[in-house]
């Protein structure tokens, strides 16, 4: 096994503070709350993970430092419903994220999060966002770009602290008839006293920073709301809790990170103790995954492929599932060291960029609710990109070893031509399952809409690359540099579509963000393949 | 453990490959089989094919869809060159005989692609594609429509109704350089000088007779502010309109004297302004006023212009004329405003080269050219095909998310009729779910059948739903194309027969 690998960037990537937020509680800790139902967004969630939500919609984080103090999401959107008075127009905690917005309106370029009181009396900001609602008003399907859409961004998430601090966002019992939960402002009095008295007296002990108290009143809340009824059961929402505290994606990119640097370490010595090592981190990383996965499935009923978040999750999942099926077969380590950092690095973007990949769980758009379509063209199309992402890391590893100067065996060729293999079936399967589902949901079977068309053009270029080398125009060493570039049709397909054309049927994934950190990566590929190109030129 | 690179290659074994040698040697026709299925042309058609449709999203991005379609996918350069494909494809399971058992899946792939774009050949001609829009309080509908938009040309020859595929986005004809289409059955030409994307009827006024003549006017109504002009057209005579309502916001009236006047609310706060024409040769006389108070007055002739006070609007007395009517007729919207529909400017000429008077054509409407005696009715707009039977809507439901407006499916409940027998069917179209008629497992599985799947709906009227309407008898070979290449690809890369 020789390998040579980007150690440095394991490093880095490890030395991330992984700390977790330490939450210093100024107030009553409103953990008893957190298995509360709330109805927000179309579906019902655990107050715990309504609240991680609501403030990273507002604020872009789950913690803030507020007063001086770091609160968590649970404290600061409890303190909102509790306690909503003007005090909280002055707080910092409204995300401002667009840098040029923020020059435009005249804000600190540099800091991010302002004060309700702040925006609204900034007149730019007002006519920006006035314009970017009358865009919309003309044509609802109008798609905002640039300074409007992060305008409007704005002026949704000071929308959001407006409905917070009205306590309209806080549907906690469902209704006699009808599917619209109520407030405890909306209960009838008379036949919801006791609802209204509990959330009063969390109120007043809140206040007056009585815990025993706001436990209570918590503990009556949450039985009253289970006499009501109409909650999901019990284990699922004791799942979600738990789904949302456990962050099994973050330890799963440790230990497989962990598997790396094992794997790179023992290459000299103890290489077949530190391949086992290695296997058991791997391994564990990606039971952990699954796991979390599945909670995923059980919670959303449904596969996990449905927006950019969920998709660069089982991307990286596939990676090391197709890494670990090799390993099994081969033993080489080739796989699974080329696996790790496309998984590694994929884990921290999902976990890092909650702005621009959205962690949340919302209904699907009509057109994808169907289960049987889903876990069949959609995963068969991410598990393609998955397969590719493992040739890439395949590849890195050949061409890492030509710029250090050393000659990359045949038989990693082969592995590289054998991730290829399965990239090339599950797209082409993928593709054509997508042309039938779309002749079912759409009408047609295929009209060159932009997801299809770059699909396709993706399949085409890894056929181009199989038939080159096939013909003997390239040998190994230009199918690892065909690899690497033929993964930019498929970031084309899969995130380039979506949030640099904008166009076309699958609008439902399109999303803003992320241009620059792709255009970077895609940069420093293509730079990683000139010098590889310079080397082998130079030691022919 | 592990096989070698190119493994999946048919490598030819020495007598094979002396064989395949020596049969390009001795015939020219296996020669040019292997020129036409050579892995260096299939290099060429699959970058080829890769940059132009990788190009085709950047022009749909930016320019329309259309424009993608118009310029790469439905261009005949482009539908040439999947022809070369299949011929590369067809040939080079050629080069491959006599097959072996290792060619198996070679050959089912090649040939899966060649049954899938035969497929998409036989659809396109034979099948269509097409939306209808149905109310729940409508009537049945028995027209799809399509959408490629044609000229209709009823022939005076034999009164028959000629469509000519024709759209204003990809024609650029000028009035030096016209387009010119046949009228099926005569010796007339129909020349066509102009295209706009945005024509709206616009008001002028033309000599009446008698009774319908009047003094009219014709008023041009600009705002900087709102970046838009109005022309408005009024008359007196009988038949023209009177007044205008100035976007619900203010009322504008014209006649022949006071008393005629439609009379002001005394409550009200809604502007107005009043003009009278007077006897003829004077000029028009106006007020401008707010419930009965009247807050300005004065004369107009030809000409003049006048700020209202309404906002930053300003009159401009554009034309005043005895003894006419005012016609609305389609022509390019100079508003700013970038709406109306599309259409062109036609003119019907003879052999002798006699042209008549060039009328714009606004889609949707049909207009007669008139050449001395000699008059040619045509019409513009997207092509309707009939079907056999008839759809209308019972019922259409929109179940919404909990707790919000947003829709988690949509369920539309269609009655079929089938015009000949008067058979009726019902079907329920939802969300991944089309009806199909006339349906059975035969009709569905070859394509000969109508295939209806929700596509749009209006927020603000839940009566109405448009559907997308298929009808592909090309379904059955793009299904085992289909088929054959994910089976193919399979067989070739992880299923290797024992030789």
């Amino acid at each position: 096994m020789k390998l040579s690998s980007p150690i440095p960037l394991l490093v880095a990537l490890l030395s991330l503070n992984l700390t977790p937020v330490v939450t210093a509680l100024a107030q009553v800790s409103p953990k008893s709350l957190e298995s509360l139902v709330i109805q927000e967004g179309g579906r019902k969630k655990p107050y715990l993970v309504f609240t991680e939500e609501t403030l990273r919609s507002l604020s872009g984080k789950t913690a803030l430092n507020l007063d001086g103090q770091n609160q968590d999401a649970m404290t600061v959107i409890t303190g909102l419903w509790m306690n909503p008075d003007d005090s909280w127009k002055g707080k910092e905690l409204i995300l401002v994220s667009n840098r040029p917005l923020r020059q435009l309106i005249g804000l600190d370029p540099v800091r991010k999060l302002y004060s309700w009181n702040a925006l609204s009396s900034n007149e730019v900001l007002a006519k920006e966002v006035t314009e970017a609602a009358t865009v919309r008003r003309r044509d609802p399907k109008a798609k905002l770009v640039g300074i409007q859409k992060e305008a409007s961004d704005v002026g949704m998430r000071m929308g959001l602290f407006e409905e917070l601090l009205k306590g309209s966002d806080f549907k906690i019992i469902a209704p006699l008839s009808g599917n619209d939960w109520l407030t405890s402002a909306q209960i009838d009095p008379s036949e919801g006293k006791e609802i209204i008295e509990s959330v009063e007296s969390m109120r007043s002990a809140w206040k007056a920073n009585d815990s025993i108290r706001f436990d209570q009143a918590t503990s009556a809340l949450l039985s009253l709301q289970k006499q009501v009824g109409g909650l999901p059961s019990d284990w699922k929402t004791s799942l979600e809790i738990a789904y949302q505290k456990a962050h099994p994606f973050r330890w799963a990119w440790i230990l497989y990170a962990a598997a790396g640097i094992i794997l790179l370490l023992s290459r000299n010595s103890w290489e077949r103790l530190g391949y086992q090592l290695s296997w058991v981190l791997a391994g564990s990383g990606f039971l952990l995954q699954a796991a979390g996965l599945l909670s995923r499935v059980l919670i959303a009923g449904r596969p996990p492929v449905t927006n950019m978040y969920e998709s660069v999750i089982w991307v990286a999942f596939g990676t090391i599932l197709f890494a670990l099926i090799f390993e099994t077969i081969y033993k080489a380590g080739s796989f699974l060291l080329g696996a790790v950092p496309v998984a590694v690095a994929s884990l921290i973007l999902a976990d890092s960029q909650p702005v621009i990949l959205d962690h949340s769980i919302h209904p699907l758009t009509p057109v994808l609710r169907d289960n049987f379509w889903l876990s069949t063209h959609v995963l068969s199309i991410t598990l393609s990109y998955a397969a590719f992402a493992l040739s890439l890391g395949v590849a890195h590893i050949a061409l890492a070893q030509v710029i250090a100067g050393r000659k990359p065996t045949a038989t990693l060729y082969t592995y590289l031509y054998k991730t290829l293999q399965v990239g090339v079936l599950l797209l082409a399967v993928g593709t054509i399952l997508g042309g039938v589902w779309a002749n079912y949901s759409w009408g047609r079977f295929w009209d060159w809409d932009p997801k299809e068309t770059w699909a396709l053009t993706a399949l085409l270029g890894y056929l181009f690359l199989l038939h080159g080398r096939i013909s003997g125009l390239w040998g190994g060493f230009g199918l690892a540099v065909g690899s690497v570039i033929a993964f930019m049709s498929v970031l084309m397909a899969w995130y380039g579509v979506n949030f640099v054309l904008g166009a076309g049927l699958h609008s439902y994934g399109f999303g803003t963000g992320g241009f620059s950190l792709v255009a970077i990566f895609v940069g420093c590929e293509l730079l990683f393949v000139l010098l590889s190109l310079w080397r082998k030129s130079a030691n022919l | 453990m592990m096989s070698l690179l190119g493994n999946n290659t048919p490598r030819p074994t020495m007598s094979r490959a002396r064989m395949i040698a020596e049969r390009q040697r001795r015939s020219s026709a296996w020669r040019v089989i292997h020129l036409l299925g050579s892995l260096k042309l299939a290099l060429v058609l699959l970058a080829t094919i890769a940059i132009a449709i990788a190009t085709a999203t950047f022009t749909e991005a930016h320019f329309d869809a259309a424009v993608a379609r118009a310029w790469i996918y439905k261009a005949p350069w482009f539908i040439a060159w999947l022809g070369v494909l299949c011929i590369n494809l067809f040939a080079v399971t050629l080069t491959r005989w006599p097959w072996q058992k290792k060619h198996t899946g070679f050959i089912i792939t090649h040939y899966g692609i060649i049954l899938l774009l035969i497929g998409a050949v036989v659809g396109s001609k034979l099948g269509f594609e097409g939306n209808v829009t149905l109310r729940t309080d409508g009537q049945p509908q028995r027209k799809i429509v399509t959408d490629r938009s044609c000229i209709q040309v009823e022939s005076p020859a034999d009164s028959y109704l000629y469509l000519m595929p024709f759209d204003t986005r990809f024609m650029h004809p000028s009035a030096t350089s016209p387009k010119y289409l046949p009228v099926p059955g005569t010796s007339l030409q129909i020349g066509i000088e102009a295209v706009s994307e945005h024509l709206t009827p616009q008001p002028h006024l033309a000599p009446a007779s008698e009774k319908a003549a009047g003094t009219g006017v014709l008023l041009d109504f600009s705002s900087g502010m709102m970046k838009q002009t109005l022309h408005v057209g009024l008359s007196t005579g009988e038949g023209s309109p009177g007044t205008y309502d100035f976007f619900g916001r203010a009322a504008i009236a014209l006649a022949s004297n006071a008393s005629a006047l439609p009379p002001h609310d005394p409550n009200g706060k809604k502007p107005w302004l009043d003009l009278i024409t007077g006897t003829e040769g004077k000029p028009l006389e106006y007020q401008i006023g707010r419930g009965t108070a009247v807050t300005s007055s004065g004369n107009l002739h030809e000409g003049d212009v006048l700020p209202l006070g309404w906002a930053d609007w300003r009159l401009h007395v554009a034309q005043i004329a005895s003894k006419c009517a005012v016609v609305t007729t389609p022509a390019p919207d100079d508003s700013g405003a970038e709406s109306g529909v599309p259409g062109f400017r036609a003119f019907l000429m003879n052999p002798a080269g006699e042209k008549s008077t060039p009328l714009w054509v606004a889609s949707g409407e049909v207009v007669p050219l008139v050449l001395g005696k000699e008059m040619v009715r045509i019409g513009y707009g997207l092509e309707l095909r009939p079907i056999p039977f008839s759809i209308a809507l019972a019922e259409f439901e929109v179940p919404r998310d909990e707790g919000t407006e947003t829709p988690s499916d949509f369920r539309a409940t269609v009655r079929f009729k089938n015009t000949k027998t008067g058979a009726q069917q019902d079907g329920l179209i939802r969300m991944n779910h089309p009806a199909s008629y006339p349906g059975g497992l035969l009709a569905n599985t070859t394509g000969f059948n109508y295939k209806f799947s929700q596509a749009e709906w209006n927020p603000r009227d839940l009566k109405e739903t448009t559907l997308q309407v298929l009808y592909d008898p090309g379904w059955l070979p793009k299904w085992i194309g289909s088929l054959a290449i994910c089976l193919g690809i399979a067989t070739m890369f992880y299923i290797r027969p024992r030789e």
